[in-house]
């Protein structure tokens, strides 16, 4: 069954940095599917992600370099199955995202004794239904659209339209201290 | 494709905050602030110490009886108050990682024990569906699979308060099974009563030899404290002390 996945917010066309922490271990926990294996991995313009047909939101991450350590945190988190059935949403931190987290933080996440951290953390990306573009009311140039990801918690999607296009920003709403607001733009 | 990683609540959330805010735990929460453990709790990640808290559920607290909960309201023991929430947290270079996601298939998850910050030792069974932790007082059961998570540990809630203070008529068999109450070993005036240490023997039980009982009593060889165990006398009836402070002369003991 084919998932309406925001496609339109995966066009961030960039190079791929060296220095992983996969890259340091050697081991990068892959997903297992069908489709292609991470040799095949390519960039992708979103013409070509649309006209693929990806039967799940785990397929997709397994299909993309740019998603490797997504891919791998994922597999560490044993959640790929939730990421294989069809209309979940998916927000991808990127690769460059995870190196900007604290290294301790990494460290931890990377653990066995973080698993359940780790696990939250992951499930905080995934919205359990189906959030196309179309689903999301616009109202004026702003729109924001508060919904609940799969570990409980809440995050604010703004999207804007104007100057370039549309943006997506997540920001953490249910505690009150500053954290970094995640943005996508398109 | 986003360019941070959404951050959820605990990477910023210490447990004593967790603790705090969550509604599973609050009298937990409550014992901590009471007895000022909560600083400990709230002890930032890079110390590398980190916590793994078993708070016992609500309906855990509730099987608390009037005497035992008047007893730990009581500021004279605060010290048992503050022993009961150590009995409950173990720390270590990590937080044990959400139990049942543990690979299945072993009996034991940590042979040797756990060592809590009370001196005591935990120990995990499976006995699938669910998990069962040892305490000295009492064996509990895993009331939710998912743990409540911080950036310095994780909390558990448990069906049961793994610990008590010692001198509770609870937590002793013998005056546990005669229907005592509140304190006993020792009481309040300072009187250790028969109950507290009965001699296995039935012979050398009183009323267990006025049963015509022998061999072992107390408890039996299948580990039973009998009814008579700590009694005086055949004609020995059990009975519970008053509410709140018990007496230190139970009527069916003589002390």
């Amino acid at each position: 069954m084919r998932i309406h996945l925001p496609l339109a917010w995966n066009l961030c066309l960039l190079s791929v940095a060296s220095g992983s922490i996969w890259e340091a271990t050697g081991d990068i926990p892959s997903l297992e599917v069908t489709r292609e294996d991470k040799n095949t991995k390519r960039l992708r313009s979103r013409q070509q992600l649309a006209e693929e047909d990806l039967s799940s939101v785990a397929e997709l991450i397994a299909s993309s370099f740019l998603l490797t350590h997504t891919e791998g945190y994922v597999v560490l988190a044993g959640i790929a199955d939730d990421l294989a059935r069809p209309n979940v949403t998916f927000f991808f931190p990127w690769n460059q995202a995870w190196k900007r987290l604290d290294t301790e933080l990494i460290a931890r996440l990377r653990s066995p004794f973080w698993r359940a951290h780790l696990i939250d953390l992951v499930l905080y990306h995934l919205h359990p239904g189906n959030l196309s573009p179309e689903a999301i009311p616009f109202e004026g140039e702003v729109t924001s659209v508060i919904i609940n990801m799969a570990n409980g918690e809440d995050v604010n999607l703004t999207t804007s339209t104007g100057g370039h296009g549309c943006a997506l920003m997540a920001s953490w709403k249910f505690h009150e201290h500053a954290l970094p607001t995640a943005m996508a733009t398109c | 494709m986003l360019d941070e990683v959404l951050q959820p609540a605990w990477v910023t959330s210490s447990l004593s905050q967790v603790l705090l805010s969550s509604i599973s735990c609050p009298t937990m929460a409550e014992v901590l602030s009471i007895t000022g453990l909560e600083t400990i709790l709230n002890s930032q990640s890079d110390t590398g110490i980190f916590y793994t808290v078993f708070c016992p559920s609500e309906a855990a607290w509730a099987k608390l009886s009037d005497a035992e909960r008047g007893i730990l309201e009581n500021n004279d023991y605060i010290d048992d108050l503050t022993n009961l929430v150590n009995h409950h947290v173990v720390a270590g270079i990590g937080p044990l990682p959400t139990l049942l996601l543990d690979p299945p298939g072993r009996s034991s998850i940590y042979p040797d024990g756990l060592d809590t910050l009370g001196g005591s030792k935990l120990f995990i069974n499976r006995e699938l569906p669910t998990l069962r932790i040892a305490g000295p007082a009492k064996t509990a059961d895993l009331v939710h699979s998912d743990a409540i998570i911080a950036n310095n540990g994780v909390v558990h809630i448990v069906s049961e308060l793994l610990w008590l203070p010692p001198a509770f008529c609870s937590v002793n068999p013998a005056c546990d099974i005669l229907g005592l109450d509140g304190l006993c070993c020792n009481t309040v005036d300072g009187v250790t009563l028969d109950c507290c240490n009965p001699p296995e023997l039935c012979v050398d039980n009183p009323a267990c030899f006025a049963e015509n009982l022998l061999e072992s009593c107390c408890p039996t060889r299948d580990g039973v404290y009998l009814a008579c165990c700590g009694g005086t006398g055949a004609s020995d009836a059990p009975s519970k002390s008053p509410s709140g402070l018990p007496s230190n002369t139970p009527s069916s003991i003589d002390s």
